[in-house]
């Protein structure tokens, strides 16, 4: 099997990452017409993340594309099953799954004071994307730009930022490609031949 | 002087590491902020060829939030300028400094803290201007915009 692609998208609030993810993905999938899989990372709970939900899934209803949507705000190599081989795959996003890997709802508040948590969430998400990109014919990842800010606390924060910053240098470095989307702009970082 | 600036946590030191390490260059001294008793006291290098201040947003919180705007930006302006002498004394010597870049985000609520970031939005501007390279590094990877 021909070497699956990675491909990294990042930007900040409202800067069209998942748009621009989204077409990159169904030029792929047109190419040789592979199923394109959609891994929502998102938990419904508030009005507010529901309609963010609701929106992005209208947006992709009416692309005209099928989209095949998958929910797994955590664990996410649960998702290999029932992804096709030649499928394109968009994760949305990152950001979002580390919340809920390091923050879960019904866990220990407290576990991301440990490092051996961190480094098992951590180990957690890269075999998961693995799983998956083997899976698959190509695994789009989503994350977005949130280390520009002054760093105020030394608590969950901070320990979040590391998380993030290291997770992202990871990914970019076995990337295919990375963008980094500026206002509606993607700006290739590395690759970028698709 | 090579100014290497991005978010936290991008891997700007590991950067600047390796890329002059490809360059056969090692530094003499890795002077970081973020360390508490790490900050120089002094600005001149005698035994050295190449050093880094590190931590640069951090040398400005702890050095000069105390003081005025104006003295603040001048305090570190001349500060500057000494490391910038030390390194033009001699041909072969290097300054590189680290800082990240704490500008893009929502404006803090705290008066200190929104100062903390102008005057370090302004010393980057001098810095780069300054500055025979600038590169800013996003996960790991460098784009040189100077």
């Amino acid at each position: 099997m021909a070497h699956s692609s990675l491909i990294f998208v990042s930007g900040g609030v409202r800067s069209g990452k998942s748009s621009f993810a989204e077409e990159l993905a169904i030029t792929l999938s047109n190419k040789n017409g592979d199923p394109l899989v959609y891994i929502a990372c998102g938990i419904s709970g508030d009005r507010e993340m529901n309609e963010r939900i609701a929106r992005h899934k209208t947006d992709r209803e009416n692309s005209n594309y099928h989209w095949f949507t998958l929910e797994y705000p955590v664990a996410i190599e649960r998702a290999v099953p029932s992804i096709s081989p030649n499928s394109i795959v968009l994760l949305d996003c990152l950001t979002t799954l580390l919340n809920n890997e390091m923050f879960p709802p019904m866990g220990g508040f407290d576990e991301w004071k440990r490092a051996d948590f961190l480094e098992s969430v951590k180990e957690s998400i890269m075999s998961g994307i693995s799983k998956i990109r083997k899976q698959a014919a190509c695994v789009i990842i989503v994350s977005n730009e949130v280390l520009h800010a002054p760093m105020l606390d030394d608590g969950a924060t901070r320990a979040y930022a590391k998380m993030i910053g290291s997770l992202h240098q990871e990914i970019v470095a076995m990337s295919d490609s990375a963008y980094l989307l500026e206002a509606g702009c993607a700006l290739p970082m590395k690759g970028g031949a698709e | 002087m090579h100014f290497v600036t991005g978010g936290a946590y991008n891997g700007k030191s590991r950067w600047v590491r390796e890329h002059y390490k490809a360059k056969d260059i090692g530094f003499d001294q890795w002077i970081s902020a973020y360390h508490p008793d790490g900050l120089p006291k002094d600005s001149n290098f005698p035994h050295c060829n190449a050093i880094v201040i590190e931590g640069m947003e951090q040398f400005i919180k702890v050095n000069c939030l105390h003081r005025d705007t104006g003295t603040c930006r001048r305090v570190l302006n001349s500060l500057i300028e000494d490391w910038l002498a030390w390194e033009n004394d001699e041909q072969q010597r290097l300054l590189v400094i680290i800082g990240t870049d704490i500008t893009k985000g929502i404006v803090p609520m705290e008066k200190e803290e929104r100062i903390w970031r102008d005057i370090t939005g302004w010393i980057y501007q001098d810095i780069s201007s300054k500055a025979d390279r600038v590169d800013v590094i996003w996960y790991g990877l460098n784009k040189q915009i100077k």
